[in-house]
């Protein structure tokens, strides 16, 4: 079912057993595992089928943290997210993989690392989050792939290892569902419906009401057995501190944490590296689409495998590092010899050549690395509100962005692993080059191609980008000193409110984070049909 | 997206993911339950392929001479002719041709360097060192 919450009477208290609270990609996943449930579910979007620029800009907030690039660019909070059914897979590649074991587990080089459940927990619900994104096999390993005819593994050993994303193309969540959810019985999609206060009970247990408010003026509330929060890594806590009338604090904040130990995927360009094999050696990393059949899959179905490096589990241990993956963009020609000649005093044939000569590989190829890491949790990287507030009467949400004080150096040690790696394989050789990014990388921060971005060697001085991952402000954490949500996802203080997004992440990993979105979600549901049926 | 500028995820993701259109040899139906359907057919666009016969000016040698010669201008204490001699000696005595068939031989060394991180910088470049005195050295003999 489908209402305009801006047709309904004023003061309408809207009644259902679950209330879930943000139509992207976790909110949509658990309405549609309810339906045929039996339990009456409302799910709340703030938007409706397409951008709005009034809506998009209750995001808005203040970025006071790390700037991007140094300082080049500043993180704009109003549009790192879309603010309409399906969420920001509105606007996502699709690229996905599960996290590792190793981001599961405690590293003691890693402050209050580990989660509370491990990979094995989570394995199931990834590979039900893989038929929800309509993926290929469960299979995210180069050797499948180079034996399903993807190409050769370019390296396979103890430090660094090969790995496979996998992505539908773009797969928005509310352009799929929309259909299902709109039509299933027993959910009611909201449309227009900004979730301004959650209210909770005076003796400081539940969620009594959530409050809810349309731009165009009219207020209702909803009212439900259960809660679930799935706006996102900024807005979530956000809204858990201005709702803030039964507890100063803000909810679930009773020891602080609520904000705090926000993450971000740190991105960087590695550099360019030269292989001693042709660039067919390299087919896994371009990737490409592939047909894929299967229950529920249209005949013209296809996902598109792709290549990357990353550090093995054994190696980050050894080496005290945090995750990195690596894309590996390789370059065509005459992209090839432009990029030697800007990186490098050599003759382009010259290096090339060089390269195949000392590696004994058969051919020449180049490509240019791009980094996405894992940082460390600082807790002073935190959402807080502003005083002003937005059309709703909402308080806008600071975001003070750190990165750990070893983080940069974090990625000179990783690139370092690889350079090596790339040699003692006999696969070819890396220059190092962490601020220079590619002239696709400057579009995508909306610079220009001959942009010089302020950098020199030193890693304290890296011009770090972002992945737009918002994560780890609202810990996962049977402690609640710890975190604020027990392993249910459940806020420790509140007993019928429930969080979903990678805000419940308790680190970051350096895995795209939707698949493990959706797989909590899953896991989520499950856990509310078994509570509330 | 930043800086309030509409610049798309995809956009970006094909920007670090490379040429992600461009290889596509031959295809292969994928099963969500694994599997594949070997009567798939193939494409029409062709992988990209080595690019050793486009780019004909240098040889072997001259690759490896030019990596010398930067390795000996970064790093004149350490390669003198004879400090290089000394630090390859194998490769001593020969002319640049012949130097250039023993490189095979060099090639456990070379791994050994890289797994103890005995490495150089060569205009940014991470090499072993027994790579670069080898080459360095070469870049010296007729």
């Amino acid at each position: 079912m489908l209402i305009d919450t801006r047709d309904l009477p004023r003061d309408t208290v809207l009644e259902a057993d679950l209330c879930i609270i943000g139509g992207g990609a976790a909110g949509i996943t658990i309405a549609r595992e309810l339906i045929g449930s039996g339990l009456d579910v409302a799910l709340l979007e703030s938007g409706e089928w397409e951008a709005d620029p009034a809506t998009q800009m209750l995001y808005d907030g203040e970025s006071v943290g790390e700037p991007l690039l140094r300082g080049v660019q500043l993180m704009n909070l109003a549009n790192s997210r879309l603010r309409f059914f399906g969420g920001t897979t509105n606007h996502w590649v699709g690229w996905c993989r599960p996290y590792d074991p190793i981001d599961f587990e405690v590293r003691d080089y890693l402050p209050i690392s580990g989660w509370p459940i491990s990979r094995d927990d989570l394995l199931p619900f990834y590979e039900r989050a893989g038929a929800v994104i309509q993926l290929g096999p469960f299979e995210f390993g180069a050797e499948y792939w180079s034996n399903e005819g993807l190409g050769p593994v370019l390296v396979e050993s103890d430090r660094l290892e090969t790995g496979v994303l996998q992505a539908k193309g773009t797969f928005k969540f509310g352009e799929v569902y929309r259909s299902e959810i709109v039509s299933a019985q027993n959910v009611t999609l909201y449309t227009w419906a900004n979730v301004t206060e959650i209210v909770t009970r005076g003796d400081g247990g539940g969620v009594e009401d959530v409050v809810i408010k349309t731009l165009s003026g009219n207020e209702v509330t909803a009212q439900a057995k259960a809660f679930v929060l799935a706006v996102g890594g900024i807005d979530g806590p956000r809204l858990l501190l201005a709702s803030n009338a039964a507890r100063p604090a803000g909810i679930g904040n009773e020891n602080d944490l609520v904000g705090r130990y926000f993450c971000e995927h740190i991105h960087a360009p590695a550099g360019v590296a030269v292989f001693g094999q042709p660039t067919s050696a390299l087919s896994l990393f371009p990737g490409r689409s592939i047909p894929v059949t299967g229950d529920g899959y249209a005949a013209d179905a296809t996902i598109t495998p792709l290549g990357f490096l990353r550090p093995t589990g054994t190696a980050m241990k050894a080496e005290g590092l945090l995750g990195f993956d690596t894309a590996v963009a390789v370059l065509d020609l005459v992209a090839m010899v432009n990029q030697i000649e800007r990186f490098s005093a050599f003759e382009p044939a010259d290096f090339l050549a060089y390269t195949q000569a000392i590696t004994g590989g058969a051919g020449q190829s180049m490509a240019f690395l791009s980094i996405q890491a894992e940082q460390s949790l600082v807790a002073d990287s935190r959402v807080t509100l502003m005083e002003e507030t937005d059309a709703l009467g909402v308080p806008k949400p600071r975001l003070n962005w750190q990165v750990g004080p070893d983080d940069r150096q974090n990625l000179a040690r990783g690139i370092d692993l690889m350079a090596r790696e790339l040699g003692r394989q006999g696969v070819g050789r890396l220059k190092p080059e962490p601020g220079q990014y590619s002239t696709e990388m400057l579009a995508f921060f909306g610079l220009d191609a001959d942009t010089t971005l302020p950098f020199d060697q030193d890693p304290e001085n890296y011009p770090i980008g972002i992945g737009f991952h918002h994560m780890c402000a609202t810990r996962m954490d049977p402690d609640p000193t710890r975190g604020v949500v027990d392993t249910d996802c459940r806020i420790h203080s509140v007993d019928n409110l429930y969080v979903s997004s990678a805000s419940v992440f308790p680190t970051p990993g350096a895995a795209t984070p939707t698949m493990t979105i959706v797989a909590l979600a899953l896991r989520l549901a499950d856990h509310l049909k078994s509570r509330l049926v | 997206m930043a800086d309030g500028r509409t610049i798309s995820r995809r956009q970006f993701v094909v920007a670090i993911a490379g040429t992600a259109a461009a290889a596509a040899a031959t295809v292969v139906v994928i099963s969500r339950n694994g599997g594949s359907d070997p009567t798939a057919g193939s494409t029409s666009t062709p992988p990209p392929q080595g690019t050793s016969a486009t780019i004909p000016e240098a040889t072997p040698l001259d690759g490896v001479r030019a990596v010398g010669e930067v390795y000996r201008a970064e790093y004149p204490e350490d390669t003198s002719p004879e400090a290089l001699a000394a630090a390859v000696p194998g490769l001593s005595g020969m002319t640049a041709e012949q130097a250039m068939a023993e490189l095979p031989n060099l090639d456990e060394a070379i791994r050994g360097d890289f797994a103890d991180a005995n490495v150089v910088s060569v205009d940014g470049w991470i090499l072993s060192v027994t790579e670069a005195q080898a080459s360095g050295l070469i870049s010296t003999l007729p």
